[in-house]
């Protein structure tokens, strides 16, 4: 049966992207939750999975910060700065 | 003796978990008598009672630990500490510290503008995973969020000691280095992408103001 995926709220990111940063998610502990000073809330890894994939402002920023770290590796900056630093 | 002002806004889980970091590097500190702490906790952080305390204290350094804006620091259940245009000068002549999400972005300038010593804080959200611990004890032994915490908490640990902010900074910045080395080398996934990204975030965003110098030697 193929999966209908509800078309995401974010038109500037990518179905891709947000899959991806799903996909991560999913392999993260369940147990775990996240917080972001911002806000006094603390969302389960399956409420991020769902702000994540809702693109809502929580799971937007999120994305980016995910999409930030992995290009940072991809591009080398983010050893650059670490090897620099120590 | 230097005088050290210490806030904490604990109302929920990420405030808490701040507070209970926090109590952890101030019992150290204590314990070498080296620089006098007045706290700040919970319900008792508010604007009223900072700004009684900045005056009648006079702390060299101020610790402000909560939620926050690019304009403002939040005390307890979401009050205003600290704002822009309203009473930013409080902290003239002072070393501050903001754990506060995106204060180092409007708020730290203005700070330094109006006579702040200087203002190591960040310029975007501070984001971190954790436990969801409820305990002092289980928050600052929580190996989910240590990565995390333990770099931000450098700086001010730094900074009671004595240290300047520019060294206070640098020790935090290579604390975050040396967790993110450490994690993106880390086989499980949830360290090397999930906790890494966010420690990354951090990182990059922690922001150090001071002023320029009068004279230029």
């Amino acid at each position: 049966m193929t999966e209908v995926r509800e078309q995401t709220t974010c038109p500037d990111i990518s179905d891709e992207a947000i899959k991806l940063v799903v996909a991560r998610l999913e392999t993260t502990s369940s147990k775990l939750f996240f917080s972001s000073g911002s806000e006094g809330s603390s969302y389960s890894r399956d409420e991020m999975i769902k702000r994540v994939e809702a693109c809502d402002e929580v799971g937007k920023k999120y994305i980016e910060t995910q999409l930030e770290f992995l290009r940072s590796i991809k591009d080398g900056t983010l050893l650059q700065g670490l090897t620099s630093a120590s | 003796m230097p005088t050290a002002l210490v806030v904490n806004a604990a109302h929920d889980l990420p405030t808490a978990y701040l507070e209970s970091w926090t109590a952890e590097v101030v019992n150290r500190i204590r314990a070498r008598g080296t620089v006098h702490i007045v706290e700040l906790a919970a319900a008792a952080a508010t604007r009223e009672n900072l700004e009684r305390t900045i005056a009648d204290e006079n702390p060299k350094i101020v610790i402000l630990n909560g939620h926050g804006a690019a304009d403002r620091i939040l005390g307890f259940k979401y009050c205003i500490l600290i704002k822009s245009d309203d009473n930013a000068a409080i902290l003239a002549e002072r070393d501050v510290h903001a754990l506060s999400c995106q204060a180092g972005k409007n708020l730290g300038p203005q700070v330094i503008t109006l006579g702040g010593k200087s203002f190591i804080g960040y310029a975007d959200d501070f984001q971190f995973w954790h436990e969801g611990k409820t305990d002092p004890a289980g928050q600052v032994s929580d190996n989910i969020a240590s990565p995390t915490l333990e770099p931000a908490f450098r700086a001010i640990e730094a900074l009671l000691e004595g240290d300047s902010a520019e060294e206070a900074f640098r020790k935090s910045q290579l604390s975050y280095a040396e967790k993110l080395l450490a994690l993106i080398t880390n086989p499980d996934s949830t360290y090397n992408t999930t906790i890494a990204a966010c420690t990354a975030h951090n990182r990059k965003n922690q922001v150090i103001l001071t002023a320029l110098p009068q004279t230029l030697l």
